[in-house]
């Protein structure tokens, strides 16, 4: 069995709002010092769910990134977890891509690597919450796709996924080999264990170029962008706190029933 | 209650302490911080309270000159003594439990010949009333069987433990209930009046008062640098590495010269480096080589770590006294109503009974001997 998993380097989602500032010129986003890059957590669950897999059967992970610069003490976090390959796409051509100039690229790299049964990824990153490469990789690969997937079985060549819905979650079933976005629901995902970081620092993961997986320089990074983002801004939120007070409990209970009822909220 | 007016910058364990003892004094302070309580140093640290003996045997000679912590040896004496019930206060009055636990040290040795030096060691400081006694490598295998098989002997301590973190939060929330407030805000300058401060600058406003306490560990260079001072310092990196243990650990903080194994109360266990790196500005990221050096150096002291998860790993950055290891607390010399408390180095957490204690009493009645030797009038030009 031969797992895909698709994995983002971002941002630090933990870091404060202050760390981050917008170049309005650019339209780009500013980091402050000491942000931190981390693997999108969603892109965990993927990894966990394909290790999931592993521990029921013999399975080979691989985990595919795709960026500029990629730190590698980050983009090497599924080996710590217990995957057997990493393949980078890095080079400043894949950069400033969107969903579809990125999908395109790892599907082009999946399509070098050749041998895959189960394509995962997480249902979205946490820097720009698209959600789309997922099903980009899959349309491009003419492949079966699940998305939001809580929990995913393997066997006899086919795939059952239990699907979050608005109100539960669905089971559905799928060939393979087929693509599946994972979600949160599917529980927390492992922490790498000492030896699986001592491990994961010894494997050097392979690297490719753009000319290795023959794509259209012109469909990749920024220049294969089909979206064009117009505008970049914090959202300003601004409220206005009163303190509602009274000599007793009582007599500042009856006072704010008041002002609510005053305010037509009551 | 008191009139008197004071502005605590720096939400950490220092400014925190001082919040709660100030109000033991009927004196309500607001604190001023820039990000969220303990969001540096303090609430990544491993929380250890350490007693004299081992600043003497491991620490002064090594880190700082030989004779160096004397001065400041009742910090670690008040530590020790009040954390007990500290935790029990905090509890009532912060709503909150500080993990508090006994946690004895055993620094353990690898050469034959630091074994027997320490002994002799050992031995003179039982004299002096010190508490410590030597544990052959037999005993020490006993306490630890998973421990490398080569260790020859060891110094048990005695030693507690707080979560920090939550330490802090329950200072703050104590403080809280006694009318202290937070206000979120990033300090910028001062404004003066003569030799009296009174206001501070923060990029929202002004807030004044009577008194202003810099607590803002290496970033309280910045503040007095608005008052024309300088203050020199030293900043180290502090790593903390979180992981959970295959086994429960036995209830020791074990380290050697390299590493830290502190088994915290909820389970988890912190690996630290002894040695910290020293950084220029304020470095604070966590970085992969302090990561594997520690996990390297904790699975050669325990072998069976290595099949341990990291959970978490932080860093906090802390300032120390340049070639030594002593505190700083007093008031700025040049102003009347400017304190310090800084130069904590990595005693913040286990000094701060002492030190929010000295500094509560020195800013309600204007002097404390207790804080004399460590004036910053010795060292800030």
């Amino acid at each position: 069995m031969n797992i895909i998993v698709c994995v983002k380097q971002v941002v630090d989602p933990e870091a404060p709002p202050s760390a981050f500032k917008i170049d309005p010129a650019a339209n780009r986003m500013v980091l402050g010092p000491g942000v931190m890059s981390v693997l999108s957590p969603f892109d965990e669950y993927a990894v966990e769910a394909a290790l999931r897999i592993k521990d029921k059967q013999p399975a080979k992970i691989t985990a595919l990134s795709l960026g500029a610069n990629l730190q590698r003490e980050v983009v090497k976090k599924p080996l710590s977890m217990g995957a057997d390959a990493l393949v980078l796409l890095d080079d400043e051509a894949f950069a400033g891509g969107d969903s579809w100039s990125t999908a395109y690229a790892l599907a082009m790299a999946i399509r070098k690597i050749g041998s895959y049964d189960l394509i995962l990824c997480g249902r979205q990153a946490s820097d720009w919450d698209a959600g789309l490469v997922g099903s980009g990789i899959a349309e491009i690969l003419g492949l079966p796709s699940v998305t939001v997937a809580k929990k995913i079985e393997v066997a006899d060549g086919k795939a059952r996924v239990e699907r979050i819905v608005s109100d539960g979650y669905e089971v559905v079933e799928t060939p393979l080999p087929a693509l599946v976005t994972v979600s949160n629901e599917l529980g927390q995902a492992r922490y790498p264990t000492i030896k699986g970081i001592m491990t994961a620092k010894k494997i050097e993961p392979v690297v490719w170029k753009p000319a290795d997986i023959g794509v259209d320089p012109a469909q990749i990074g920024a220049a294969g962008r089909k979206t064009n983002l117009l505008k970049l801004f914090q959202p300003v939120r601004e409220g206005k706190c009163e303190v509602i007070g009274g000599q007793t409990p009582e007599e500042a209970g009856a006072n704010l029933a008041l002002k609510l009822r005053d305010a037509k909220l009551l | 209650m008191s009139n008197l007016n004071v502005v605590i910058i720096g939400g950490g364990v220092t400014g925190c302490s001082i919040a709660y003892h100030l109000a033991k004094h009927g004196v309500v302070s607001q604190i001023i911080e820039r990000d969220a309580i303990a969001s540096q140093a303090s609430g990544k640290a491993w929380g250890c309270v350490s007693s004299p003996a081992s600043i003497l045997l491991f620490y002064e000679g090594h880190r700082t000159p030989k004779g160096s912590m004397r001065p400041c040896l009742s910090f670690f004496v008040e530590g020790l003594r009040r954390f007990p019930q500290l935790a029990q206060e905090l509890r009532e009055e912060g709503g909150l439990d500080i993990g508090y636990g006994e946690l004895h040290p055993i620094r353990v040795i690898f050469q034959e010949n630091e074994g027997k030096y320490l002994r002799e060691r050992v031995s003179e400081l039982n004299k002096e009333g010190f508490e410590a006694s030597w544990i052959d490598g037999k005993d020490v295998r006993a306490r630890f069987p998973s421990i490398n098989p080569t260790i020859f002997g060891g110094v048990f301590l005695p030693g507690h433990q707080v979560e920090s973190y939550r330490y802090v939060l329950a200072l703050l929330q104590a403080a809280e209930a006694k009318g202290v407030s937070i206000k979120q805000g990033e300090a910028v300058g001062f404004r003066h009046q003569g030799s009296k401060v009174t206001g501070v600058t923060l990029t929202s406003g002004e807030v004044k008062a009577d008194v202003f306490v810099l607590a803002t560990g290496p970033w309280t260079g910045q503040g007095t640098s608005w008052l024309g001072k300088k203050l020199p310092m030293t900043v180290t990196r502090e790593h903390c590495l979180r992981i959970r243990a295959p086994q429960r650990l036995p209830s020791y903080r074990l380290y050697s010269s390299e590493v830290a194994i502190v088994p915290k109360v909820d389970g988890t266990v912190i690996l630290g480096p002894i040695i910290y790196d020293v950084v220029t500005g304020f470095e604070d990221m966590p970085t992969e080589d302090a990561r594997l050096k520690t996990m390297e150096d904790a699975v050669s002291l325990m072998p069976n770590l290595k099949e341990a998860e990291l959970i978490e790993h932080s860093a906090g950055i802390e300032c120390w006294q340049p070639g030594g290891g002593l505190p700083m607390l007093g008031r700025l010399p040049a102003w009347d109503n400017v304190y310090l408390a800084t130069w904590t180095g990595p005693f913040g957490i286990q000094w701060s009974p002492a030190v929010g204690r000295i500094m509560a009493d020195l800013i309600v009645n204007g002097k404390n001997a207790e804080a004399e030797p460590f004036d910053p009038a010795k060292n800030v030009k």
